[in-house]
């Protein structure tokens, strides 16, 4: 079974400063690849800075890799002419995702009318049945975005998603802004969304207490390098990656209250810098780092469907 | 400082006849437009003692954030103080004026916000402004001051204080900025320290240290915390005591290990449900609450949690269920009619599973 | 619940309503389109206003004063100037003059304007550069000097003169405009609206004018008193109306001989600048509160 949709090694970078000679770039991303399986999620995680954001712009085609290929359906991204409306994207704040000048109508019927050459009333038919999907009603479609509460407006932009019909929906930092009331009913809705509809979900978020509730598969980045991917339960119980048992010791839980996290190689709180040269990119905060992390990038390893970027990670505990 | 002994003094931390260090009274806070009135806050009751964290959490527009600033008489228009009283070791803030205010609140309460980056001046090094504060409110020469601002950064856990006191705001990422408006924060060893949201601008990994280096130098200097997050697993982290803010109003109000085990309101167990865990199973739909907070100015009469609630009984709709103390379970308080127990909970849990 | 109506009705206001709701409050900027749409109402309906014709010359009455001055004449209640014209009449057409142009002259240069910058905001790169550079070199010159240059190029009339004031002003609508869409390329809404589909033109006029017009709508009424204003001062040295043309910059010119025996010559046509000028200014202000939507009416 081929996968849906496939990301081989991109790369991209961004260039930072320009001086008079001379410009300097960053890279953003580099060698990320993963499959995402049709009706499955894949949970993007990752700290502010490790270009899981830009990974998404390269997703929904809003920009160009500097190098890599993408496919869907096993046919490459060029080739494919409605891409925008099959693979979609859901910004993380909708106060900021839907024009404000805009009523709701409007804001979904953008897509239909940019795309597809339909007739008034089933432009009208496709609208309120993707706000019906969504859980909300005709009414709502006669407002404005401000009159909306946060949860309402993160329902209009899941339904501007869906309203094309697509294969993939990338849904960045989705559920980030939102208040913890309304966080579980907008995470209940996208995995309803992809039991009644098929789409596969590829879910950004920095948050990896929520990975476990809707994921199947998990992609740790950081500083834009793939450090650990696997099957959730795989990678969060018994994760090989140095920075990935770092975040999910980071992580409060409620589960057992009185259990204080513990920060714990605050080696220096001012060594987040990045290696120069070829070197592991975790090598500075890394407890177990040796000389030969500072020699070369790891490889990935492929250990049972559990990929890692870390040579110590089989001896680690 | 080990993991289990932070536990131990925690849960050994039960309030006998305790000595208030904040008392904050009926404390109601309105926002004016357009000639209406709009309640923000209403009559919030809450204390805190020495050496005790107390989190405020709530949801957006729950009034957290603007107790706060009541309490640090930094309400501005449009927003208007109704009523109340803060009660700080004997004192009675609200009275002072506004300068008497600024000079006693500088040493013995000082506050910190979510976004490091902000607070901060951007066009004066780290040095200019430790060192600005400690000649606002601390009788030292030019090198004693210099000295006191290395030790702060020191005590802050930043590596290297030579260096930081030389850089801008601008070079420091955001959790080096949050240490050093922590750092600016204890310079005069304040005996109370407001944190309203000090973590979620900031990864997780940097949440971490936050809140460690919080909680170690509260229990050194056996200072007072007011730590205002939305963020509950946070709460669960940190505090000694956890004040449920909803709609304005203070719905419960809690030892935190009682509260997560029997929370007693229905707002609070179901925010505690709605939360993914470690634990939550995959692919299992999470437990939500129904529909939305009411927006500001959106006031209705009775119990305000009456249209989310599923416990909700006729009179809930109608009358207004007070704040009401329970002297017997080691001093906590519930603003429901019908406070939750073992059993309801129990209950809750069969029929969730019928669903599943 | 009458209370809880009457408080969360801000929220179901379109975002035009709300603009109004925030402006109404605002008592001097509403003062300010008031005396505007006066000015405007007399001026579409100056011959039914008038008392006598503009250019009619009554001979015998040279210079009469106004009617709170010893030795007026009744019938002419704001007096007549040294040719014994209507001094009320000749404003009151001197009001259309002066509204009319301010208004094209403003919608000139808005259309060039938000057109040239959208493009160099849009497209950025070379293209940008050089339109930018060539705006910077229009402001670095003195606004009315440029305006003499270019009406000294074109020949003196009234036509020429506004071509040449909307060209003065049209670097500070390029300006405002590129900055604008450059901020707004880069938020949520854009690129999703970028990703259901619309490009080019459908993007500037679909999406980002609706929300950088703003900015926009508040530079126009602060350009419609800087118009009329540069339409007086070039009536004024001739460059622009011309006798007996009642344009207000000539009827302050041309009266300039009088200011010491019939002063009201001069200040009434002068009164009449000012009057337009703070009215679109607090307009301008008033607008500009409104619209912001970091002043929050809640």
């Amino acid at each position: 079974m081929t996968a849906l949709l496939e990301v081989n090694n991109i790369s991209k970078s961004y260039q930072v400063s320009s001086r008079l000679f001379g410009a300097t770039t960053e890279s953003i991303l580099s060698d990320v690849s993963f499959e995402l399986e049709s009706g499955k999620i894949l949970a993007v995680v990752g700290e502010s800075g490790s270009g899981k954001s830009t990974l998404a712009r390269q997703v929904v085609k809003l920009e160009q890799p500097d190098s890599g290929e993408m496919f869907l359906d096993g046919k490459p991204y060029v080739s494919i002419p409605d891409l925008h409306q099959r693979v979609r994207m859901i910004f993380q704040n909708p106060a900021a995702s839907l024009n404000p000048r805009k009523r709701v109508y409007q804001l979904l019927e953008g897509p239909l009318k940019n795309y597809r050459n339909l007739s008034r009333s089933e432009r009208d038919d496709l609208i309120f049945q993707s706000l019906e999907k969504v859980g909300l009603s005709n009414e709502q479609a006669q407002r404005y975005p401000h009159m909306l509460s946060g949860g309402q407006g993160q329902r209009i932009a899941m339904a501007r998603a869906i309203i094309s019909g697509p294969q993939v929906i990338v849904a960045d930092e989705a559920v980030s802004a939102l208040d913890v009331s309304v966080q579980a009913q907008i995470l209940n809705l996208i995995m309803d969304l992809r039991d009644d509809m098929g789409m596969s979900w590829l879910f950004i978020t920095h948050d990896i207490s929520v990975v476990n509730v809707i994921a199947d598969t998990v992609l740790v980045l950081y500083a834009g390098r793939m450090m650990e991917m696997g099957p959730v339960k795989q990678v969060l119980e018994s994760p090989l990656h140095p920075y990935t048992r770092k975040l999910l010791q980071s992580v409060p839980g409620v589960d057992s209250p009185g259990n204080e996290v513990v920060a714990v190689d605050v080696k220096s709180a001012s060594d987040d810098t990045l290696p120069e040269g070829p070197a592991c990119a975790y090598l500075a905060r890394c407890p177990l780092a040796d000389k030969y992390c500072a020699e070369c990038v790891p490889p990935m390893m492929n250990l049972d469907k559990h990929l890692v970027a870390c040579l110590k990670a089989v001896k680690s505990p | 400082m080990s993991n289990e002994s932070s536990v131990m003094s925690r849960q050994s931390s039960v309030r006998k006849n305790p000595p208030f260090l904040l008392k904050v009274k009926n404390l109601s806070v309105d926002f004016r437009s357009h000639g209406k009135s709009i309640s923000a806050v209403e009559s919030v009751n809450y204390d805190a003692c020495a050496g005790e964290t107390v989190a405020v959490v709530g949801e957006s527009g729950s009034g957290k954030s603007v107790t706060a600033l009541a309490i640090m008489g930094l309400i501005r228009k449009p927003g208007i103080l109704r009523s109340g009283m803060v009660k700080f070791d004997g004192k009675d803030l609200l009275a002072l004026s506004s300068r008497q205010r600024r000079k006693y609140m500088g040493r013995n309460l000082s506050m910190i916000f979510q976004e490091p980056a902000t607070s901060l001046n951007p066009s004066f090094s780290i040095g200019q402004q430790i060192t600005e504060v400690l000649k606002l409110h601390e009788n030292l020469n030019h090198a004693q001051r210099h000295n006191r601002a290395l030790d702060l950064i020191n005590e802050v856990g930043i590596s290297d204080p030579v260096k930081c006191l030389k850089l801008w705001p601008h070079q420091l990422s955001g959790g080096m900025n949050q240490r050093v408006m922590i750092a600016m924060a204890i310079s005069c060893n304040p005996s109370l320290l407001i944190a309203d949201e000090p973590t979620t601008a900031l990864d997780v990994t940097v949440q971490a240290q936050i809140l460690d280096l919080l909680r170690s130098l509260q229990q050194k200097n056996n200072m007072g915390m007011i730590f205002i997050t939305h963020d509950l697993s946070v709460v669960s982290n940190i505090a000694h005591r956890v004040v449920v803010m909803y709609a304005g109003q203070v719905v419960e109000n809690c030892p935190t290990t009682e509260l997560f085990q029997q929370p007693q309101h229905p707002y609070t167990e179901a925010l505690l449900k709605s939360l993914p865990t470690k634990n939550s199973y995959k692919n299992k739909r999470l437990y939500s609450i129904k529909g939305s907070p009411p927006k500001a100015g959106e006031r209705l009469s009775g119990c305000r949690f009456y249209s989310r609630c599923n416990y909700a009984k006729n009179n809930c709709r109608e009358e207004s269920p007070k704040l009401i103390n329970d002297l017997q379970s080691n001093y906590r308080a519930v603003r429901c009619f019908y406070p939750l127990t073992n059993a309801t909970n129990h209950m809750l849990d069969l029929f969730d599973d019928s669903l599943a | 619940m009458s209370k809880a109506d009457t408080s969360t009705e801000i929220y179901d206001l379109t975002p035009w309503q709300e603009t109004w709701v925030k402006f109404r409050t605002n008592r001097i900027a509403a003062l300010g389109l008031l005396v505007l749409l006066i000015l405007i109402i007399s001026a579409i309906f100056a011959p039914l206003l008038v008392t006598h014709d503009p250019h009619e010359q009554f001979t015998d009455i040279l210079l009469a004063p106004p009617f709170w001055a010893d030795g007026s004449q009744s019938g002419f209640f704001l007096g007549t100037d040294d040719l014994g014209r209507d001094m009320f009449s000749r404003l009151i057409y001197g009001a259309r003059y002066s509204l009319f142009l301010g208004f094209a002259i403003v919608s000139l240069a808005l259309f060039f304007g938000v057109a040239i910058g959208a493009i160099a905001g849009m497209k950025r790169g070379l293209l940008e550069t050089v339109i930018l550079r060539l705006m910077d070199i229009m402001l670095a010159i003195p606004a009315i000097l440029l305006a003499i240059v270019i009406v000294a190029l074109l020949g003196a009339s009234l036509m020429n003169a506004a071509m040449a004031v909307s060209i003065v002003l049209l670097p500070h609508f390029v300006r405002i405009t590129r900055a604008a869409v450059i901020t707004e390329m880069n938020k949520d809404y854009v690129l999703s609206a970028k990703l259901d589909g619309s490009r080019g033109w459908k993007l500037l006029f679909q999406t980002l004018l609706p929300n950088i017009s703003a900015p926009l709508i508040v530079q126009s009424t602060l350009s419609f008193s800087n118009a009329i204003l540069d339409i007086a001062a070039l009536g004024f040295l001739g460059l622009g109306a011309q006798p007996p043309t009642p344009e207000w910059g000539t009827l302050l010119s041309s009266s300039r001989e009088f200011i010491e025996v019939a002063p009201w010559t001069v200040t009434l046509p002068g009164l009449a600048i000012l009057i337009t000028v703070l009215a679109s200014n607090l307009l301008g202000d008033g607008l500009r509160d409104a619209l912001d939507p970091r002043i929050d009416p809640l």
